[in-house]
């Protein structure tokens, strides 16, 4: 054990903190929540079924690739991942590439949502926003674009009904959902792991109790996977930005999403987490949807599967399974560097998703 | 230093120098204290006082009370709301006791990350760099640890029975305010379970008739 003390000069950096936080309280009490915007691409309301929303992204530049393309998030979290801010938005890029883009999205689920299921969201809700695009545009088949959960929603569609979709994009969906196991890097995959520990009885009770599963017990689980970025994000990291205006708000614009996660519907998961992430039934070809068995060698169409090598949420071996599944030839995997959200958000990420994307769809437009 | 201050010292000088070696033995332990925990009884022990609730949960007399009183025979609508506070009450003591046991398995990481972090040698703790380089190398090992922690079958077994816990305390608050709804003659939380039941299986069905409908419509039938 050394006994040499760290040569800090401590009152320096104190002083320069203080400052620091004074200014950070300054700031952020100037801050309107309207100044913060998130999902701010202008769209237009085309459809609303309970409480989703179909809408058409206004075009921002001339439609290169005649397919329409509907974005499908999740039911953890909101789409506005995908379009935080406008040099950070995957919305804006695909956009700017000539892409007639459509988003469903699923509102503010709440306990009145409880008993919706999985056979809703993807033969009802997804279905009938398929069938209303295909109504409006005049084509008889679109292209599907998901992102996690929302991308096993879209998978489950694809295979489903294979005449309706022209091509199948995901982005970090899970597949195999104990493909975890085959990913050496320590830091993913805890998700996997914490829900198989559970039982089923323990999901059952969640669901039952809480008529949905809460937003904040789901953000709480997404801390524990990055203990100290969680414990270190309002104190180090924001006073980090407090002296940049463009990262201050981008860092706000990040916490407005996240603050904003609303309840999973409550059937919905109860398959979520027994059925696809303890019993794996996905890969299996088990899982049913309105009486029929998801088939995922029916998914004939082109499939893009982008996923993020550091992703400690949907382990990248998760998703890279799709590949020894679908029925398709035309099958293409895009791996990039980053993690879950970062590869949405990130600067770095910027630009290499939306091309890689948009570039896949045009070749097959 | 010792040897001086005996030496000419006077009666303060004396004790000065008795609080100075208390102070170093203190410095001592506090240096060695993940040693310490880590490989003594301690830890076992906090486990077993976290899991009786240290005294206050589930285990001891009251509590043990409450729970006879919660369990004991049911005589139709005698004292069923009292039972239900009972009830509450002990899941409150249960909650509590399952925590304690969860913030036992949660703090060994911290203490391990403490102990590696000090027994690093100055130019492996960054040397002379700042504060925030010397954060960060914690930070890094900090994290390392508590997500290793996190993969435990001990920590897994805390956090689920801590979750079980807090679920069963949850539904009995819900009972609670249930049973005061229908006093009140206020739709209880099952009733809006089973409306927005019987409202999501309708929407099914009006659906369901609908692409019927629609489909007989395509192919021409009256």
């Amino acid at each position: 054990m050394s006994s040499e003390k760290p040569n800090w000069n401590a009152a320096g950096p104190f002083a320069e903190m203080t400052d620091k936080m004074l200014k950070a309280g300054k700031l952020l009490s100037a801050i309107k929540d309207e100044d913060v915007d998130v999902g701010a691409t202008p769209k237009t309301l085309v459809m609303r079924r309970d409480k989703v929303e179909l809408f058409r992204y206004e075009p921002l530049t001339e439609q290169k690739v005649k397919t329409p393309v509907l974005l499908a998030y999740g039911l953890i979290g909101r789409y506005t991942m995908a379009d935080l801010q406008e040099d950070r938005s995957l919305v804006r890029s695909l956009l700017s590439q000539g892409l007639d883009l459509w988003l469903v999205d699923w509102g503010q689920p709440n306990r009145t949502e409880r008993w919706l299921t999985i056979d809703d969201y993807v033969d009802d809700y997804i279905h009938a926003a398929v069938e209303r695009i295909c109504r409006e545009t005049g084509h008889d088949r679109i292209t599907l674009l998901g992102i996690c959960e929302g991308g096993v929603f879209t998978t489950c569609y694809a295979a489903l009904h294979p005449d309706k979709v022209k091509g199948l994009v995901l982005t970090i969906t899970p597949i195999d959902f104990h493909a975890d196991r085959d990913d050496p890097n320590t830091h993913h995959g805890f998700l996997n792991l914490w829900t198989r520990s559970l039982d089923r009885a323990d999901v059952d009770r969640l669901v039952d109790t809480y008529g949905g599963l809460p937003g904040e017990f789901m953000s709480s689980v997404f801390s524990l996977m990055t203990p100290m970025r969680s414990l270190t994000k309002y104190n180090v990291d924001l006073i980090d930005v407090i002296d940049d205006e463009a990262k201050l708000m981008n860092f706000l614009r990040m916490e407005k999403w996240l603050a904003d996660r609303p309840a999973h519907p409550g059937e919905a998961a109860k398959q979520w987490l027994k059925d696809l992430y303890q019993d794996n039934k996905l890969v299996k070809g088990e899982f049913v949807l309105s009486g029929r068995r998801v088939d995922l060698s029916k998914l004939t169409a082109p499939v893009l599967n982008v996923f993020a090598l550091n992703d400690h949420i949907i382990p990248p071996t998760c998703s890279r399974a799709l590949g020894d599944h679908v029925g398709t030839k035309d099958y293409s995997e895009i791996e990039l560097p980053g993690g879950h959200v970062g590869l949405f958000v990130s600067s770095k990420s910027q630009g290499s998703l939306s091309k890689g994307i948009s570039a896949w769809l045009a070749a097959r437009d | 230093m010792t040897d001086s201050i005996g030496k000419g010292a006077d009666a303060l000088a004396d004790t000065i120098a008795q609080w100075s070696e208390q102070w170093r033995k203190v410095a001592d332990m506090s240096v060695g204290a993940g040693e310490t925990w880590s490989n003594s009884m301690l830890p076992f022990i906090m486990q077993r006082a976290a899991e009786k609730g240290f005294g206050m949960g589930a285990g001891n007399d009251l509590a043990e009370a409450i729970e006879r009183m919660a369990k004991g025979p049911r005589l139709a609508d005698v004292l069923d709301f009292d039972r239900k506070l009972a009830h509450l009450t002990a899941a409150w003591n249960e909650l509590q006791g399952k925590l304690a046991a969860y913030q036992v398995v949660a703090a060994k990481p911290w203490m391990r990350a403490a102990q590696q972090f000090n027994a690093r040698q100055p130019d492996e703790k960054t040397g002379d760099a700042g504060w925030r380089e010397h954060l960060g190398a914690w930070n890094q090992l900090a994290n390392e640890e508590l997500i290793a922690n996190q993969r435990t079958e001990e920590f897994l077994v805390a956090q689920k029975q801590l979750l079980q816990a807090a679920t069963e305390y949850r539904a009995r608050q819900s009972e609670i305010a249930d049973t005061i709804a229908a006093v009140l003659g206020i739709p209880t939380q099952r009733d809006f379970d089973e409306v927005t039941r019987q409202l999501t299986e309708l929407r099914r069905e009006v659906r369901a008739l609908e692409r019927r409908v629609g489909q007989a419509g395509s192919r021409g039938e009256a």
